[in-house]
């Protein structure tokens, strides 16, 4: 088992005119739930793209799974949900998911029983209705980006990269997708999810990195973190109402898909 | 590492099955094939009615007393190339007396639909001076020249009996057959130029090309794009190298083009060739026979369509394919550098300049396939997909030419592939204002 899901060292990305990432060195522990923090235009997502080989770092190096990012096949043990999503509009639910299975070597058979686990998990099929049958474009727009979570995970990839994976959710599907989160770290998979929201990363992460100016600021685990950069312990207690938050998944649920709901909901 | 080939397959599949799946697909498909044998078939049709003027039944009045009918009608029977005379001609022998009675009675046939028209051949007949015909279209110049020469073969045929001929000798005199005339025309520069029918077919082709090639460039472009925004290419591109989803594009467009062409191809062949079950073999016979007498010039274009070689046609396909692969990589460069769509049709100009400027040059290959200009353009790989084809199909074209444009067309291919495959790599993360030539020219030559 290798100890470190994630290796990158001293990597470096410049774009014409200005530098993307600089001299970049983190470790994601494998088993983890890591957060790659920072404000819009820190570096996150070129970052994400430098581990998928996507791109190329100008120089330094990036180890995935304990092999260099680089290296053919890798591609397949991970799952990558990027930030501003999309699928084929035309297509059905289900076909789209089985080519981007098939893009990850899973033959269509073994594509489609995974799938449909998939569509009842995430309440894509219903008693009601089997929206893996319907194209993308009548899927409303919380379906939609729940099809693509699907579409990142159907080949059960070993690390799952999720860029803003929070974007444009409601509570509801975010909670989903939380829950599907700390599923995939029970099984001992390693999840790395960029957000500008804190407080996602908080509530969820068991390490994280947080980045500004294409520069690391800090990284380690958040309990290691909070002690070392958060100074001494305050003591406060506070009185509070349940928030919204929170009166909304009591009375809605946090299922996903709400009883009566169709399409464009 | 599942191989690399099953996912370029994956992709290809894709391409290929959600293009054909589209109703557009469909109904172009079908449409072509029904416009070519309407084009093949407009000529016998019209022949056909024309046909039908003389064909049916035509009656022989005959008062010359001499058995000229009988002659007359075997020759009309060898001019309409049938072998039975006694369907086409009734010869029907009167004394000069009872020719008005006659005449009155043929013309009542003839109104009441019972024959086509009628001949009355008399004195004025056997000196050589007239002939009278009447029937539903007398003023159709193919069936009045039919009768002249049928009579006209009649009076040999009765001066060779008057001579003493046998009557085997003089039935093979009148029942010597009509030969196809292989017609080559000879411009001022002493080259052959085409004859009307090829040249419209090779037009018609040529313009299918272009047509073809356009849209689905186009289709591509749209395809690129749209995977582009919807940043699914994103997806892709973190399972396979951007230059497999390239390929796997150019590769399932290119498929589906073929595929067009072929159903094309195939349902013209099926169409004409059930033209028999529709027209009837001797209707057929007729128009070609006719045809190749130039009597219908317009089914001359039947004739060409038939009679076009199996080689051209498979040349034709590869020539597409490979146009295809050309532009389709072209198009897809174009797609991979913008943001839109509005983007992406200033951004495509040149390529669809290009285009236009072959299609501008069909008309003058046409008329002059062996001119510097169409030599050279059927070389060039932008415009040889659409022009070499044509000169082929009007004119010979050295094998040397056709094997060197073929060797250009397919180190371009590869040079377009090539070059998409870099701008595609870089453009496609690209989001935003659209990219200034010169950094174009960095992501192609810069690693």
């Amino acid at each position: 088992m290798i100890q470190n899901a994630i290796e990158a060292s001293h990597v470096n990305k410049q774009y014409s005119g200005h530098v993307a990432v600089r001299d970049l060195s983190l470790s994601v522990p494998a088993g983890a739930v890591y957060g790659l923090l920072g404000p819009n235009g820190a570096g996150k997502t070129t970052t994400i793209r430098m581990v998928l080989n996507i791109i190329e770092p100008d120089s330094g190096t990036i180890n995935v799974l304990g092999v260099p990012a680089t290296s053919g096949g890798i591609s397949d043990r991970i799952g990558y949900l990027p930030e501003e999503r999309g699928l084929y509009r035309k297509m059905k639910v289900r076909d789209v998911l089985k080519f981007l299975a098939a893009l990850k070597g899973i033959h269509a058979h073994d594509a489609v029983r995974r799938i449909d686990w998939w569509l009842d998990k995430l309440s894509l099929r219903t008693d009601e209705r089997d929206w893996g049958s319907a194209k993308i474009e009548e899927l409303s727009r919380g379906m939609q980006q729940k099809a693509q979570f699907i579409g990142a995970l159907v080949h059960d990839p070993d690390l799952m990269i999720l860029d803003e994976p929070f974007s444009g959710l409601d509570p509801v599907n975010a909670q989903a997708l939380k829950d599907s989160v700390m599923d995939l770290r029970s099984r001992g998979k390693t999840v790395i999810f960029s957000t500008h929201i804190i407080e996602n990363a908080e509530s969820m992460c068991d390490s994280v990195c947080i980045i500004a100016h294409g520069e690391k600021v800090l990284d380690g685990t958040v309990a290691d973190v909070k002690t070392k950069y958060g100074g001494p312990p305050v003591e406060k207690t506070v009185m509070v109402q349940p928030s919204l938050y929170d009166i909304f998944l009591q009375r809605v649920g946090a299922t996903g898909v709400e009883p009566g709901m169709r399409g464009h909901g | 590492m599942a191989d690399m080939s099953s996912k370029l397959w994956a992709i290809v599949r894709r391409e290929y099955i959600e293009r054909v799946r589209t109703r557009w697909f469909m109904i172009s498909t079908i449409f072509a094939p029904v416009l070519f044998a309407a084009i093949a078939f407009l000529p016998l049709l019209l022949m056909n009615k024309d046909a039908q003027s003389v064909a049916p039944r035509v009656l022989i009045i005959d008062a010359t007393q001499q058995g000229l009918g009988k002659y007359v009608a075997r020759s009309l029977a060898v001019l309409r190339n049938t072998s039975d005379d006694a369907t086409t001609a009734d010869v029907q022998t009167v004394p000069y007396g009872a020719l008005a009675g006659a005449r009155d009675d043929a013309t009542s046939q003839v109104a009441n639909r019972l024959a086509n028209g009628f001949v009355v051949l008399d004195s004025t007949t056997l000196r050589g001076e007239a002939v009278v015909y009447a029937g539903r279209q007398a003023d159709s110049k193919s069936d009045r020249l039919t009768i002249a020469n049928a009579v006209r073969s009649g009076l040999i045929a009765l001066r060779l009996q008057r001579g003493g001929l046998s009557a085997p000798a003089i039935d093979s005199v009148v029942s010597a057959p009509i030969p196809t005339v292989h017609a080559t025309s000879i411009n001022d520069a002493g080259r052959d130029i085409a004859t009307p029918a090829k040249a419209i077919i090779a037009t018609i082709v040529a313009f299918f090309l272009y047509m073809s090639i356009l849209i689905y460039g186009q289709n591509m472009l749209s395809g690129v794009i749209e995977e582009k925004m919807s940043r699914v290419s994103e997806i892709v591109i973190s399972s396979v190298k951007p230059e497999i989803l390239l390929a796997g594009k150019v590769i399932g467009v290119t498929a589906v083009g073929l595929t067009q062409q072929i159903v094309w191809v195939g349902g013209t062949i099926l169409l004409i060739s059930a033209r028999t079950m529709l027209f009837g073999a001797p209707a057929i016979a007729k128009a070609q026979a006719a045809g190749a007498a130039g009597g219908f010039g317009s089914n001359d274009m039947l004739a060409a369509l038939v009679a076009t070689p199996w080689s051209w046609v498979v040349l034709v396909l590869v020539f597409f394919l490979l146009g295809l692969l050309f532009y389709g990589a072209l198009y897809a460069a174009v797609g991979a550098t913008v943001g839109s769509e509005q983007d992406a049709r200033q951004a495509a100009f040149p390529v669809v300049l290009l285009l236009v400027l072959t299609a501008v040059l069909i008309s003058p290959t046409v008329q002059n396939p062996t001119s510097r200009l169409a030599v050279t353009m059927s070389m060039l790989p932008f415009s040889s997909p659409i022009i070499l084809p044509i000169r082929m199909a009007i004119t010979h074209v050295p094998t040397i030419q056709v094997i060197a444009s073929l060797a250009i067309l397919i180190l371009s291919c590869l040079g377009a592939i090539w070059l998409a495959g870099r701008i595609y790599r870089v453009g496609l993360l690209m989001y935003g204002k659209r990219p200034t030539l010169a950094e174009v020219r960095r992501w192609i030559f810069t690693s």
